[in-house]
């Protein structure tokens, strides 16, 4: 992780998680820490253990579905999609998440207009 | 992707775990770290396996429960749909089904409703278990009833009893005119100190007093509350009021509290005076013991009285004694036996209902 790197909101993993299984294949926790690295080129800061309870919280809400399955290197994993509950609270979160940085983005533009 | 067994909820978490450390240390060892510094890494990014590992356990017990529960649920749901889709199918045959148990199950409600009131309900007094019943014993033999001259022995000279009471053993009917259209209704003699034996309060006016026992006292009486409200509808007026039983007036001095009953359900309760022989069994003996008085004490004390009432009256007394059970106990045990013998046959009676049922289910389904 490089010294810049961005601490993540609390609650922004969920949304994230859901970003990510949004486009399609089921993935594994490893894949989908990979994925928002790749994304965000590495900027974002993750404790990568933090991911399962998140997972499985998730799950428990029946925003995601989980198999266990063998991936291509031959190893059994846990793999996790999308449910139809999933796509549902993505797009709300989606809609809060958007007003929510328009909101900061406006504060922090009155501020430095006035400074 | 094929499914193997089925793993339990701590050894799936744990390979989930070890998978993501095998991905990782898989890919920093690609980025150029030997297996030693890539296992370290992978660790250190991972952070504390620990406490994850827990989190994930506890979210997966919870999770586990909720969908035991909501697995239950929509069985229970599927089941009133089947029977419902039954019903509407062949309704004739479902209503016989539902009757056939409704019988079963029915009768057994009203089995135990009787047996719960006869013997595991508490006598409605306040420390029903210092309540005792008196019975004449003749040359050992049990006679449920006592004489009145042996009562009033017992009553004058025992010292065990805080109060020792009798109550007539039968109602008798009385005729009460008056203003409102004449009434039978039954009465019963209790000794005036019956109702303080048994710790009743009146619901108004007041209680018999010795001073009612007097043979040529004014004659009083006293009226259940249900009586109280059907004919006087809960006037307050009624007490010290007379009302002609049997063509005689007798005031009412007080009104026995609501649900009251004792032996009999009655609508007057009237202060004994008369004394008979004492070969006349007509009463029923109920005593109070004195505090820190034991049964045993209680039991050994009659015994010593009823011998001297057979040297003082050896023509009636001779072998007679005095008998002292826990009343609660007196009072269920002629119907123990036969009330759980009712209670069997009536849990068979379900049981046949069941296998007419079954097989009628059976002949159906054939």
């Amino acid at each position: 992780m490089t010294k810049d790197s961005i601490e993540l909101v609390q609650g922004t993993l969920e949304f994230l998680i859901l970003k990510t299984l949004s486009r399609g294949d089921p993935m594994h926790g490893f894949q989908i820490l990979q994925w928002i690295y790749d994304a965000t080129n590495k900027t974002l800061s993750i404790e990568e253990g933090s991911l399962y309870p998140a997972l499985h919280r998730m799950e428990r809400r029946k925003w995601i579905k989980a198999d266990w399955a063998t991936s291509e290197k031959g190893r059994r994993a846990k793999y996790y999609r999308l449910t139809a509950a999933g796509r549902k609270q993505l797009t709300r979160q989606e809609r809060q998440w958007k007003g929510y940085v328009a909101a900061v983005d406006k504060i922090v533009k009155s501020v430095e207009a006035t400074a | 992707m094929g499914v193997r067994r089925k793993l339990n909820r701590s050894e799936s978490v744990d390979r989930e775990i070890q998978h993501h450390l095998d991905e990782s240390v898989d890919f920093l060892m690609e980025e150029g770290l030997t297996r030693e510094a890539a296992e370290r890494e992978a660790r250190r990014r991972f952070g504390d396996v620990h406490s994850v590992r827990n989190e994930c356990q506890h979210i997966a017990a919870i999770t586990e429960r909720r969908m035991m529960v909501s697995a239950a649920a929509s069985s229970v749901g599927r089941d009133i749909c089947h029977a419902l889709r039954m019903f509407r199918r062949a309704p004739t045959f479902t209503a016989t089904v539902v009757l056939v148990l409704a019988v079963g199950i029915g009768a057994n409600v009203a089995m135990f409703g009787v047996t719960h009131a006869a013997l595991f309900r508490a006598l409605g007094f306040p420390n029903p278990d210092r309540l005792v019943l008196g019975r004449t014993t003749l040359d050992g033999r049990l006679n449920p009833l006592v004489s009145l001259p042996d009562y009033y022995d017992h009553r004058d000279r025992s010292e065990s009893f805080a109060s020792l009471s009798v109550i007539r053993e039968a109602a008798l009917q009385h005729t009460v005119t008056g203003d409102a259209e004449p009434e039978l209704v039954s009465g019963v003699y209790v000794s005036v100190n019956l109702f303080q034996t048994l710790g009743v309060v009146p619901a108004a006016g007041r209680l018999f007093t010795t001073n009612d026992a007097v043979p040529d006292a004014a004659n009083v009486v006293m009226i259940s509350h249900a009586y109280w409200q059907r004919r006087f509808d809960k006037a307050s007026e009624v007490i010290g009021a007379t009302i002609p039983i049997d063509g005689v007036e007798h005031t009412i001095t007080g009104v026995t509290p609501a649900g009251f009953f004792f032996l009999h359900d009655a609508d007057i309760w009237r202060p004994l005076r008369s004394v008979s022989g004492r070969n006349y069994y007509r009463w029923i003996v109920v005593g109070r013991l004195a505090p820190n008085v034991t049964l045993q004490q209680a039991q050994s004390e009659s015994d010593v009285l009823a011998a001297q009432l057979a040297l003082a009256y050896p023509e009636s007394n001779t072998d007679k004694g005095l008998l002292l059970t826990p009343l609660q106990e007196a009072l269920t045990e002629d119907h123990g036996p036969t009330l759980f013998l009712l209670s069997g046959a009536v849990a068979l009676v379900l049981l046949i209902a069941c296998g007419n049922v079954a097989s009628l289910l059976l002949a159906r389904g054939s």
